[in-house]
């Protein structure tokens, strides 16, 4: 239990840092939403090597306290469609036989944009957002290649 | 270190969106008016073609500028600076999105 405990809080902290990362180093490139999401390392690690339970409650504490530390509700709110659209579709993907962790890495930052951009059509009632998607796929595919191979070096390193 | 598969996926999700990105820029098409709605609701609309300023002290402070046929916003008082930050827009169905302000800059 207390093993459990201090993993759980060890993740949590590592996670915290990379949302305060990349807090502290915006990436603007013209569009809103593109960045790396490095937080997404520790999830995809945590939903390969510990499985999904851990995984979803790092990821709902860590949205939860970032957003309060460095962000607003409507950034709590982004994050959380994003991270169920995500978490859901890394899920299925992963009993896949011929996907390693770096394609399912990839269908997850993909469909992490998909869930922020329907949060952001919902809460605007604007649907035309979805012209972003294309742009913000492009840029989940190339950071989720990079994550997927982040959490695969990781998953080699930590035993 | 990559599956096959993996290698599939990503060249399937990339040709999709370079598709799309092609698809939106072939029916883009110039706009002629400038729509600006808070919280969902409709508050101005201005043609695309003389140039103004609007400043909009609303949920927040916004300013818009509207010149040469483009749009931006010039100053905000939000957080993110994502509408600030925005690059001009000036065709159809392209849009600068202020969320902090529920601020939604359409072009039509």
């Amino acid at each position: 239990m207390s093993k459990k405990i201090s993993l759980y809080g060890l993740t949590l902290a590592i996670a915290l840092i990379f949302s305060y990362l990349e807090f502290l180093i915006p990436f603007n490139f013209g569009f809103p939403g593109i960045k790396l999401g490095l937080c997404n390392i520790i999830v995809v690690y945590l939903l390969y090597k510990h499985g999904i339970k851990h995984a979803v409650s790092i990821n709902l504490l860590r949205i939860i306290l970032s957003g309060i530390l460095f962000g607003n509700v409507y950034g709590i709110i982004y994050s959380l469609f994003g991270a169920i659209f995500s978490i859901i579709a890394m899920f299925l993907l992963k009993k896949v036989k011929f996907l390693s962790i770096i394609g399912v890495s990839v269908s997850g930052a993909v469909f992490n944009n998909l869930g922020q951009l329907t949060a952001a059509a919902l809460m605007l009632s604007t649907p035309q957002i979805f012209a972003y998607l294309p742009i913000l796929a492009i840029s989940g595919i190339v950071s989720g290649t990079l994550i997927g191979i982040a959490a695969k070096l990781i998953m080699n390193i930590v035993k | 270190m990559f599956k096959k598969g993996d290698l599939v996926l990503i060249i399937i999700l990339f040709s999709l969106s370079v598709l799309g990105l092609f698809a939106l820029h072939s029916f883009d098409n110039k706009g002629a008016a400038v729509y600006i709605s808070i919280n969902n609701k409709e508050y101005a609309k201005y043609s695309l073609y003389e140039d103004r300023e609007i400043e909009i002290n609303n949920n927040g402070y916004n300013k818009i500028n509207i010149k040469n046929g483009k749009v931006s916003v010039e100053k905000a008082d939000c957080r993110d600076k994502i509408c600030v930050n925005h690059k001009e827009i000036s065709k159809t169905s392209e849009t600068i999105i202020c969320l902090p302000h529920k601020l939604v800059i359409e072009i039509k």
